[in-house]
């Protein structure tokens, strides 16, 4: 994994720095409440319902030892014990004080962490295929290109207050885990010639109000080409974009107000003229990169000759259920990457005590090369398991509550914050997703059920991405009474769609029988292992939309 | 009076007008505006002072990229109005020459935080 050079450390420093400056002009009242606000969002510092409340970036998803019990740490000093990871792979902790946050964020550098750019008109904490440089389909391991553009966007000052904050997502691999296709940028490397990689860029996905998916906006570029493209693409967006409606300011309706083919000329034409000098260097700084996140030599024969021996205690029922839904195939022999539910029965989704994650920690130092991974459906990954500490791990994770067997089945619900905390929520979703997943958990089906993704947003923002889920949920106001729309066959993967939305939605009390009803349609219709979304298109919204009211049985 | 920022840390009280050949251009310019060149055209004058209208909208740090390509060096960009000092660092690194800060600005947010 990437570990800071100087210049990185000092500039994350520089930056605490700034921020405490920042926050004693802001307390002074030297520096106004509207100014103060964007120079908090760059810092991740959001005002809340109740408090503030701070993200603090995980790049690309990855997480060592040291930085998961300093997060436990600071869930007790400054939250209540817990931390809450987010669908971009991310972390949040409530209820931290204005006064307190710069200490917190020296605190973070102390294990090369900060909350730069997780919020605000900004470039964003960069996300990626979770399973990066381990996954067993994987064309080209994507975290050099991640790490090379995180440096890049880091205070870029050029893209530092463009019309509304922007996302990259990226993914070699053609099984799409990272979701790219609701990203303002997405990236999907393949293999070159050279042994660099090449790289397609898809442009103007997203979600929120106005969902949106990708279009092919430039094809094989080459790492040469990458950075001014993307300078390019970002100074043609910041020149033009929207500063009236922040509705209107993402790319993606640049994207659609201007055309694939114009907005594809106009951004060409700027790569053209640019100036290339600043990038002379770029692509060695990429190469420099290669061996933080080289493979491990492992002795493949001893792995796989002690896995046969304890393959037999992974055989009781309980563990292998865990095996089959909570392990992955692995690129190398040997080994398999370990998925954790923070979805256990009763919990709110994504959240971890600071005891779990110190017992994570431990977990991974010992089991797992010392590193961890975030999803962006908010689960954890042990990385780096060897076959033989299988057994191990899994009873290690049950004495945390942590060996939930759930992995991609319908009780691991995506759900936001929202009215528990979120000041944007419309309606509550942490509370249904526990009544849903209670309602689910009942039918006890959930193993034969199989892959489903349930999510949830409190507020048109999406930001449980149910535009894209086999079953949406978003959370509304009605006249003072919530009120959930249902969306049904979306997709995140490389087929990504926007789900169809049903008719009107449904009251909080009748959302966990509905999407059970519409769930066991489900299994009734289907043909063999049919996906939801495969189903839902040989049936069609008529048919469902009936299971939905449950009208007719 | 207002003040003059300079890259090298010098500030200098202005008097009034600025400079005689100096062209205002709003940093919320038309993108068609600036595609077509004829903005570069106009632009040949010793000053062009890039008018922030308000400091959240960063169109000015691009616009002041493309025309430090485009114009002749002997060209000086200013960067005036909605301008905090937390963007001071910025603007150096887009390409601007100087700063022009109103007084009230510059001390309702402190001489001291201007220097960066
Ligand atoms: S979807 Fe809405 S309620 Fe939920 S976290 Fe996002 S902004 Fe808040």
């Amino acid at each position: 994994m990437y570990q800071y050079n100087e210049v990185d450390q000092i500039t994350v420093d520089d930056r605490c720095r700034e921020f405490r400056d920042q926050v004693e002009r802001r307390i002074e009242g030297t520096l106004s409440e509207a100014e103060f606000k964007p120079l908090r969002l760059m810092n991740g510092l959001y005002l809340q319902l109740h408090a503030y409340m701070l993200r603090v970036a995980i790049p690309y998803g990855v997480l060592n030892s040291i930085q998961l019990n300093k997060l436990a740490d600071i869930s007790d000093k400054y939250d209540r014990g817990y931390g809450h990871f987010t669908t971009r792979q991310n972390i949040q902790f409530n209820w931290p004080t204005l006064e307190e946050v710069p200490d917190l964020l020296e605190e973070l550098a102390t294990v090369q962490m900060h909350a730069i750019q997780t919020s605000g008109n900004c470039i964003r904490n960069i996300t990626s295929d979770p399973l990066a440089g381990v996954a067993a389909d994987e064309e080209v391991d994507p975290r050099p290109i991640c790490e090379w553009l995180r440096q890049w966007s880091t205070l870029h000052p050029e893209f530092r207050y463009l019309p509304r904050k922007f996302k990259f997502a990226i993914t070699g691999s053609a099984n799409d885990r990272a979701a790219i296709k609701v990203h303002d940028i997405g990236l999907r490397l393949r293999k070159g010639p050279n042994g660099d990689p090449l790289i397609d860029l898809w442009l103007g996905g997203g979600q929120g109000r106005t969902p949106k998916i990708a279009q092919l906006f430039k094809q094989g570029l080459t790492v040469e080409q990458l950075l001014p493209y993307l300078e390019a693409t970002l100074r043609v967006y910041n020149l033009h974009g929207r500063r009236d409606n922040k509705y209107k300011a993402r790319i993606k309706i640049l994207l659609a107000e201007t055309g694939l083919e114009a907005l594809q000329a106009q951004v060409q034409e700027e790569y053209e003229a640019l100036d290339k000098s600043p990038f002379v260097n770029s692509v060695a700084e990429l190469k420099a990169l290669y061996p933080h996140f080289a493979q491990p030599l492992v002795d493949v024969a001893q792995a796989s000759e002690i896995a046969n021996v304890i393959d037999e205690k992974l055989s009781g029922e309980e563990v292998a259920r865990w095996y089959k839904q909570n392990t992955r195939d692995h690129k190398l022999a040997g080994f398999r990457s370990v998925m954790i539910s923070l979805k256990p029965a009763g919990g709110i989704p994504g959240d971890a005590t600071s005891a779990q994650m110190r017992a994570l920690a431990a977990i991974a130092k010992r089991f797992s090369r010392d590193e961890l991974r975030v999803t962006h459906r908010q689960n954890l990954i042990l990385p780096w398991v060897a076959e033989k500490d299988l057994y191990a791990v899994w009873l290690a994770l049950r004495e945390i509550d942590l060996a939930e067997s759930n992995i991609d089945l319908p009780s691991d619900i995506i759900a936001c914050p929202g009215m528990d905390y979120c000041a944007l929520a419309t309606a509550r979703s942490i509370p249904v997703a526990q009544d849903i997943s209670k309602a689910i958990r009942k039918t006890e089906l959930q193993h034969d059920i199989g892959k489903l993704a349930i999510n949830i947003s409190g507020c048109i923002n999406a930001c449980a991405h149910h535009h894209v889920a086999d079953i949406g949920v978003l959370g509304l106001d009605r006249a003072g009474v919530e009120n959930y729309q249902i969306t049904l066959g979306g997709r995140s993967d490389e087929n990504a769609r926007v789900g169809e939305r049903m008719g009107p939605g449904v009251s909080a009390d009748e959302l966990p029988a509905t999407i059970e009803r519409v769930v066991k349609f489900y299994i009734k219709e289907r043909r063999d292992d049919e996906t939801f979304s495969l189903t839902y298109d040989r049936i069609g919204k008529t048919e469902f939309k009936t299971a939905v009211y449950g009208v007719a049985e | 009076m207002t003040k003059q920022l300079l890259k090298n840390g010098d500030v200098i009280d202005l008097a009034g007008q600025v400079s005689a050949d100096s062209i205002r251009v709003p940093a919320a310019t038309p993108f068609t505006e600036i595609q077509t060149g004829l903005l570069t055209q106009e632009l040949k004058q010793k000053t062009v002072l890039l008018e922030f209208s308000n400091f959240a909208d960063g169109r000015g740090f691009s616009l002041a990229k493309m025309l430090k390509r485009d114009l002749p060096s002997s060209t000086t960009l200013a960067a005036t109005g909605a301008i905090i000092p937390d963007q001071v660092a910025l603007a150096w690194q887009c390409g601007f020459d100087s700063i022009i800060v109103s007084d009230e600005l510059w001390h309702r947010c402190g001489p001291d935080s201007w220097m960066v």
